[in-house]
């Protein structure tokens, strides 16, 4: 009933501090909004899915759509790049393309407009456009040449490499085309041999057939002779990076779910110049509980600034929550925990002013504002005496990682130790008097 | 005979070597509104921080309410109110919260305790604003709810420890009006600190004067008075001549006479020894008269006869301060 009264008491007073609100709630989306706004989800160019675009022009239709080889060669290439194809009006227009002669009718005569535009004007590093007559070319055993489109003031390097990247697709839709040429001439030949061969391939094409499911003949089955399977060992930390969201909610808020420690130390500093606290001490509520409140309040203010800026990350940004829910919810409640422990033994210590700049140097040294990766090693190694880097670190694993309770046990025991020490500093320390 | 709802035997309180409240014994009984009066820094709050439980005396004993207060700190604190000299309430909170909050603390709820909160906050006057934050309140009306919060339990006994510091006068008249009220309606007996005389004149059946930690008097304010006499004259002359002072206090209407040290030139209350010295110090010759009129002409007579420049003439009425001058050589103020 008391620590109820104190609670709700405190809960009040924290949510009329307008200054600590802003902090709170204000300040993490002043940094989110532009950031998620303005750069695209791979803003950082961390992602293991990051492509570079590359505009491609294709003249070798069949039915509408691009022919087969031309098709391959597609295929192959979208392996490394992010292919733009069928430019819409929006881009015509922003490329001042829409009264363009070639654009008059959509195809790819106006797609080579646009791709020839974005390289011209540097907006990309090269384009490529893939000629009438390829599939047929090819088929027939014929030279044919692609085109790629590059701006010669453009980084060489980056140029070469594009260039790189297409020879290799070139040849290996060459190669194909050659060894299913071959196997097919093959074919062909064991139609003329005699039967008593014949039979002994048919055996041998039988028994193979065994071991390949759903193969009916090594030529025409399009399985790869050795599957590949997938398997995640148990006790491995995923590499995967964050995109710009992943990376830039999570990361200011947890910048400034730290905040709660300042609005903690000024909240005892408040009823302590005040001479609340000392009122206190004159009625039967105990001291256990005068801290009890006001740590229950701000927890609970700490979770609810956290969950606010994930689900405007979800909502406004689709922001992923991770697979683990329940995991995600009891990790928020240990960061806010945390913070708050911290702001009880800055208030033992009448730590009041002063706690910003602090709090935000070691929210860029545990990466909340960039990639922790960014910064060198030994910066890296020391900040593992920050809770920002734990938190960080916890987030990443359940949010962008999909990890589980189990593998973000290590941080929230971090935490739990951060917050432990930090209470019985603060219970030590504290002065009410 | 009754039981005193306050008695305190031998109080000590020291900080390292410094003694803020050095061997005070006293008691109010009950229904008694009890003065304690002091300058700043004389150990009123001390004082009261240990008879409610705050932190122990480092000597000597005490009960409130026939409990003892270091035995029963807890107890002690369920029976009593506290209304401290800082403005002890959430000024984000309206005048409401800050009451009901420290209703529920007192173990209040449900209809009580809105009943109650209510009931204090109509008492001092304060219904009506009682929505509003208290940051829009005026010093006054702050203190008013500054007493409404240490009257939500119905204490038995009332500690006020300075309740009028920086209160309008319209306030203060009703902060004396609702002590009297409380005092006399409901028999509520009140432990009143200040250093304004007149409060403790108007409001306290009985005065102790405290100062530099001990209680140096204690009585109705009426016997205090009545003990100096016909009031304090004070006189500037050039020299602090003793044989000055030994003939001023043969006069008849003289009960005493002194040379008042200068502050912080030696223990207070204390005559001088010799001339006074520093450049801007003025010997002030305090007699305490008989009959103040028939000894400011005796005076007068007297240095005039004998050729005495009178430099600076002063008659203070007898009441409190005077007492207080008297007991302890210097003003309430300083």
């Amino acid at each position: 009933m008391k620590l109820f009264a104190a609670f709700r008491k405190d809960l009040k007073l924290l949510l009329r501090d307008r200054g600590q609100m802003v902090s709170l709630f204000l300040l993490p989306l002043v940094f989110i909004f532009p950031i998620c706004l303005a750069f695209p989800a791979d803003g950082y160019n961390r992602s293991q899915n990051f492509k570079p675009r590359l505009p491609v022009v294709t003249y070798d239709i069949a039915n509408g759509a691009p022919a087969a080889h031309a098709q391959s060669l597609l295929d192959g290439l979208a392996e490394t790049y992010n292919l733009e194809m069928n430019f819409g009006a929006k881009d015509l227009a922003s490329l001042n393309l829409s009264g363009e002669a070639q654009c008059a009718d959509r195809g790819p005569a106006c797609d080579e407009a646009v791709a020839r535009a974005l390289v011209s004007q540097d907006q990309r590093t090269a384009g490529l456009v893939i000629p009438q007559g390829l599939s047929a070319a090819i088929d027939a055993g014929q030279r044919i040449s692609l085109t790629l489109l590059y701006n010669p003031v453009s980084s060489p390097v980056d140029r070469q490499m594009v260039e790189g990247v297409i020879k290799g697709s070139a040849l290996k839709l060459s190669i194909e085309n050659q060894v299913f040429g071959g196997m097919n001439q093959f074919a062909d030949m064991i139609g003329l041999a005699p039967q008593e061969i014949r039979d002994v391939i048919d055996r041998q094409t039988a028994a193979n057939a065994t071991t390949v499911t759903g193969a009916t003949s090594i030529f025409t089955s399009t399985n790869p002779a050795i599957a590949v399977v997938a398997v995640r060992p148990a006790i491995f930390t995923l590499a995967k990076i964050p995109d710009t969201q992943q990376q830039t909610i999570p990361g200011y808020t947890v910048l400034f779910a730290y905040f709660l420690i300042a609005t903690v130390a000024s909240s005892f500093q408040l009823d302590r110049n005040s001479g609340v606290l000392r009122r206190l001490l004159f009625t039967p509520l105990p001291r256990t509980l005068i801290l009890g409140g006001k740590t229950l309040a701000a927890l609970l203010i700490g979770v609810l600034q956290i969950v606010t800026m994930f689900a405007v990350g979800h909502f406004a940004f689709g922001m992923g929550l991770g697979e683990a829910p329940v995991a995600l919810a009891v990790f928020i409640v240990v960061v806010a925990l945390s913070a708050v422990c911290i702001g009880l033994a800055a208030a033992a210590y009448r730590i009041e002013r002063g706690i910003s700049l602090p709090l935000i140097v070691a929210a860029l040294l545990a990466g909340c504002a960039f990639p922790a990766d960014w910064l060198p090693p030994f910066i890296r190694a020391a900040s593992v005496v920050l809770p920002q880097t734990w938190a960080m670190q916890g987030f990443q694993d359940l949010l962008t990682r999909g990890q589980g309770f189990a593998q973000v046990l290590p941080e929230m025991g971090v935490l739990l130790l951060f917050s432990a020490v930090f209470f019985v500093v603060a219970i030590r320390r504290f002065e009410f008097e | 005979m009754p039981q005193p709802i306050l008695e305190a035997c031998n109080l000590v309180k020291k900080y390292g070597e410094s003694i803020a409240v050095n061997d005070i014994s006293f008691a109010i009984e009950d229904g008694e509104i009890f003065g304690l009066l002091g300058p700043n820094g004389a150990g009123k709050s001390t004082t009261i921080a240990m008879l409610s439980g705050l932190f122990p005396p480092t000597a000597g004993t005490a009960q409130v309410i026939g409990l003892d207060i270091v035995a029963d700190a807890a107890k002690v604190k369920q029976r009593i109110g506290v209304v401290p000299q800082d403005l002890a309430i959430y000024p984000t909170l309206n005048g409401r919260e800050n009451v009901a909050f420290f209703g529920q603390l007192f173990g209040l709820g449900g209809k009580e305790l809105r009943a109650r909160t209510e009931e204090v906050l109509a008492y001092v006057g304060m219904l009506e604003r009682a929505k509003d934050p208290v940051s829009t309140y005026s010093g006054g009306m702050k203190r008013r709810v500054n007493l409404a919060v240490g009257l939500v339990n119905n204490p038995r006994l009332l500690f006020l420890d300075e309740p009028t510091v920086g209160v309008d006068p319209q306030s203060r008249n009703h902060i004396f009006e609702s002590v009297e009220r409380l005092n006399r309606e409901r028999g509520m007996s009140v432990l009143y600190t200040t250093h304004y005389m007149e409060e403790a004149e108007r409001l306290c059946h009985r005065v102790g004067i405290i100062d530099r930690g001990k209680l140096v008097a204690l009585d109705t304010p009426r016997a205090l008075i009545a003990r100096l006499g016909g009031g304090i004259l004070q006189i500037g002359v050039h020299s602090a001549d003793e044989a000055l002072a030994t003939a001023v206090a043969a006069l008849p209407a003289v009960k005493s006479a002194g040379f008042m040290v200068p502050v912080g030139g030696g223990a207070a209350g204390q005559p001088a020894t010799g001339p006074v010295s520093g450049a801007s110090a003025k010997p002030i010759l305090r007699i305490e008269t008989v009959q103040s009129n028939d000894a400011f002409l005796q005076v007068l007579h007297y240095c005039n006869e004998q050729d005495i420049d009178i430099l600076s003439l002063e008659v203070l009425e007898p009441n409190l301060e005077t007492v207080f001058l008297s007991l302890t050589g210097k003003s309430l103020r300083e």
